[in-house]
């Protein structure tokens, strides 16, 4: 019986694979530091234990989708992108 | 300018310049394993190929300089990216006043026989995503995203000092027409007007994106410049037109023809008696084997496609081969790692 067995990425996706790694770095912190922010703004209106029993309302998880979709988007390119010219 | 970035903008930058730091300090971890290596002045190979292969073999081991070389990829096809993303997240509010710093003493004139260089062509320089022309904005971007904000932090803020600090080393302080090869964004233009505050500034560049930037920063502060998209090597400006003719981080962006080209215009354009001043990065000749490969190295990924043919040449002989007079070169002695060529033009 024929089977499609690993390894899922060709070695010259490697470097890809690395770079994604990198990119997503770049999100955590640009979430990390929001979440900073955010959390200050919080604390200073008095507003800091609401965080975990809010809901977003219909615009919010809209941008929420919207983000998700981008944060995947980077992620894939970055997988699978040829590269750039080297000029 | 004084901008605002949105936090997206803003912390992606900070990661940005977080990242090149550590591949800087990378590089200081390979540099100690070339020399644990055994590899110094004295046994590096003399021939740039050569010296690549030896250092490649000697650290085929090395589990840093992959990763090394991981970020610096990274940072290099992104930085361009980050800017322009940072810059579109604030655009619909910046964009009125950018196009009002449009309007102003400072005006741009487009060299009816100009043609984009084929040297440039499908060149993106330093990897900025799209090339200098690729975004309308690209001007701004490069200044105040990636010059500013992300090259000025990451070299510890001294990029905007030299460019003030080489025109010290010119021999008059009366120059009155001043011509610049290679505007870009007006950061050096800046410097020439802040050093020659009496003198009528035009220069040249091959971006219209870059020169609207240079516009802005005049216009910003009523400067009357005349900006030209031209290339440097063939503006077409009348003789004897100039009494300093300057370029700053321009010539390794060019091939070793154009670079003789550069100063065979200057001399063209300047008045006897005028003085020229250019300039970039040492060449190899004045830099150890270690620096010279660590810069060929990174040159060769991309991105300057030109730095090793520039940097063989001696810009003190190309100076005299077109005639110019009193010709030094040397390592500006305030700093950082620039080669200045100074010469003046016989007066008749």
């Amino acid at each position: 019986m024929n089977t499609l067995q690993p390894p899922l990425l060709t070695p010259n996706q490697l470097d890809n694979l690395g770079l994604a790694v990198i990119s997503l770095a770049k999100e955590l912190w640009v979430v990390k530091d929001r979440q900073m922010v955010a959390e200050a703004l919080l604390k200073e209106k008095g507003l800091l234990a609401d965080l975990d029993s809010f809901q977003p309302d219909a615009d919010l998880a809209a941008k929420l989708a919207s983000e998700r979709q981008r944060f995947m988007q980077d992620l894939t390119t970055a997988l699978w992108e040829t590269p750039s010219p080297q000029g | 300018m004084d901008i605002e970035l949105d936090q997206r903008g803003r912390a992606s930058i900070d990661f940005l310049v977080c990242l090149a730091k550590a591949a800087g300090a990378a590089g200081a971890l390979v540099s100690a394993e070339i020399a644990k290596a055994g590899l110094n002045e004295a046994t590096l190979e003399e021939d740039l190929d050569a010296r690549l292969e030896q250092v490649e073999t000697a650290l085929s081991g090395s589990h840093v300089l992959p990763v090394r070389d991981l970020m610096s990829e990274w940072a290099s096809t992104r930085h361009g990216l980050i800017g322009r993303e940072a810059f579109e997240a604030i655009r619909p509010a910046l964009e009125p006043k950018l196009r009002a710093l449009e309007q102003g003493p400072t005006q741009i004139e487009a060299m009816a026989h100009f043609t984009p260089p084929e040297y440039l062509k499908d060149v993106w320089i330093h990897r900025t995503h799209g090339g200098w022309d690729g975004h309308e904005h690209q001007g701004f971007i490069h200044a105040e995203m990636i010059h500013k904000r992300y090259l000025n932090a990451v070299y510890g803020g001294g990029i905007f000092n030299a460019r003030r600090a080489v025109l010290d080393n010119l021999p008059r302080r009366d120059y009155r027409r001043i011509f610049e090869m290679g505007v870009s964004s007006g950061y050096h233009t800046l410097a020439l007007a802040e050093a020659f505050p009496d003198a009528e500034i035009s220069g040249c560049d091959v971006s219209r994106p870059m020169l609207e930037q240079a516009q802005r920063a005049a216009n910003a502060l009523g400067l009357a410049w005349k900006l030209y998209v031209a290339r440097g090597e063939d503006t077409r400006l009348p003789d004897a037109s100039f009494d300093l003719v300057s370029s700053f981080i321009l010539l390794h962006e060019l091939p070793a023809e154009v670079n003789v080209a550069f100063f065979r215009e200057a001399f063209r354009l300047l008045e006897p008696g005028g003085s020229v001043i250019m300039t970039d990065v040492p060449p190899y000749a004045a830099q150890d084997k270690l620096t010279t490969w660590r810069f060929d190295r990174s040159a060769l990924r991309g991105g300057e496609p030109y730095w090793r043919e520039s940097g063989l040449l001696d810009t003190k002989a190309i100076a005299e081969a077109c005639g110019f007079i009193n010709v030094r070169a040397f390592k500006e002695p305030t700093g950082g790692n620039y080669w200045v060529t100074l010469g003046e033009k016989p007066n008749a």
